[in-house]
């Protein structure tokens, strides 16, 4: 099927999400804004405005009732998802490079960047899941990694009982985030770490890398799993979560070095690995830039890319994907 | 002979892809029943994903 085109950004998407029923998706983009689309015809729903700065990273809550988002403009922002309200702004020293809901909705982290004299901090916040209700300005906890590489993504284990983030160094940190102390700290990527997406129960999850690997970890023990090796550096990795167990990642020379080269050479590609059998079967071909961020649909039937060109294509899978066996 | 290396060969190459398969599957199975004994000894509820309140929007 021809994937849809999600036309409405003018710059460069930073994130997707679907929401927990995946009727809906939100996407945020250097353009300062934040839309959000249905997913099977791709139809704009709304506009969530207020950012005075590129918006880096969204998450929604499991009853799709709010979304959180982070921007260049020092802000994290709580919305409304039904009538666009802006029900709650953190404001914070540096950028917000991050944000995730824990899975009942009770807090959201925060990965904060580190700028001249300010350290970065995964900052965790209360939420009140009532929009109605007035939200609390003090953090939690706040977690810094004294001394050590910034961290650029992060995301909750399971039952809340740890944070991990990704560093700018390739390390993982499972942190105890109650007591800011680090549980464990591994480095199995050699670059940058650009996404991190964990599995539906959160005892495992993903992480891609500028070294070109995805990899994948268990969140109890940081114990690697399986390696995905790329020829192009990566900025996001996925799980389909039904049909098929697979990892969709994408990526691409930026816009930088891509002049330095040809345009094909760019590999502006999402590409299907076998998750368990580390093995590639399969690329999508669309985006005339890097892929940015990946997000496939709860129910396994579709997938989003977002591109540094602008656009969110949304594929829905062809009859031979669900065909699809490997010999074993 | 070559003929039989090869069949050899696949036949190595498809137990190797069975045995990781299996490996998934059993990490999978250790840590999915773990998760539910922590969940419940914490009294937390899953919430199902399906758990009727989607509506399609036509």
């Amino acid at each position: 099927m021809r994937p849809i085109l999600l036309q409405g950004h003018t710059r460069s998407l930073t994130q997707i999400k679907y929401n927990r029923e995946g009727d809906l998706i939100f996407s945020v983009s250097k353009d300062k804004v934040v839309n959000v689309w249905y997913s099977h015809n791709g139809e704009r729903l709304g506009t969530y405005s207020g950012h005075q700065g590129s918006v880096w990273t969204v998450d929604v809550n499991s009853t799709s009732t709010m979304i959180v988002t982070g921007s260049a403009d020092n802000s994290a922002k709580l919305w409304d998802v039904r009538t666009g309200r802006c029900l709650k702004t953190w404001e914070f020293k540096t950028a917000v490079k991050r944000v995730d809901f824990n899975e009942d909705d009770t807090m959201v982290l925060c990965v904060t960047e580190e700028r001249m004299g300010f350290s970065g901090t995964v900052t965790v916040l209360a939420v009140n899941p009532n929009v109605e209700a007035s939200q609390s300005d003090e953090p939690i906890a706040t977690i810094v990694n004294t001394g050590g590489p910034k961290a650029v993504v992060a995301g909750w284990g399971n039952l809340n009982k740890y944070i991990i983030s990704g560093h700018v160094d390739g390390s993982i940190i499972q942190w105890d985030w109650k007591n800011n102390e680090k549980n464990l700290s591994i480095k199995p990527h050699s670059d940058l770490i650009t996404d991190i997406q964990f599995s539906p129960d959160r005892t495992y999850f993903i992480t891609s890398s500028k070294d070109k690997t995805a990899q994948i970890f268990e969140s109890e023990s940081l114990a690697h799993k399986k390696t995905y090796t790329t020829d192009t550096p990566l900025n996001s990795a996925s799980f389909t979560p039904k049909y098929q167990e697979f990892v969709i990642v994408g990526g691409g020379q930026d816009a930088m070095s891509v002049t330095t080269t040809s345009a094909r050479a760019g590999k502006f590609e999402s590409r299907f690995y076998h998750k368990i059998l580390e093995e590639e079967v399969g690329r999508v071909r669309g985006h005339f830039g890097p892929i940015n961020t990946i997000a496939v649909h709860p129910d396994g039937k579709s997938y989003s890319s977002g591109g540094e060109d602008g656009y969110v294509r949304v594929h829905h899978f062809d009859p031979d994907y669900f065909k699809f066996k490997i010999e074993s | 002979q070559d003929l039989a290396a090869g069949d050899a060969n696949t036949a190595q190459f498809i137990a190797g892809r069975r045995k990781a398969i299996e490996e998934w599957y059993g990490w999978r199975k250790q840590c999915e029943k773990k998760l539910a004994e922590e969940r419940k000894a914490l009294g937390k509820e899953l919430r199902s994903v399906d758990d009727g309140k989607s509506e399609t929007i036509e």
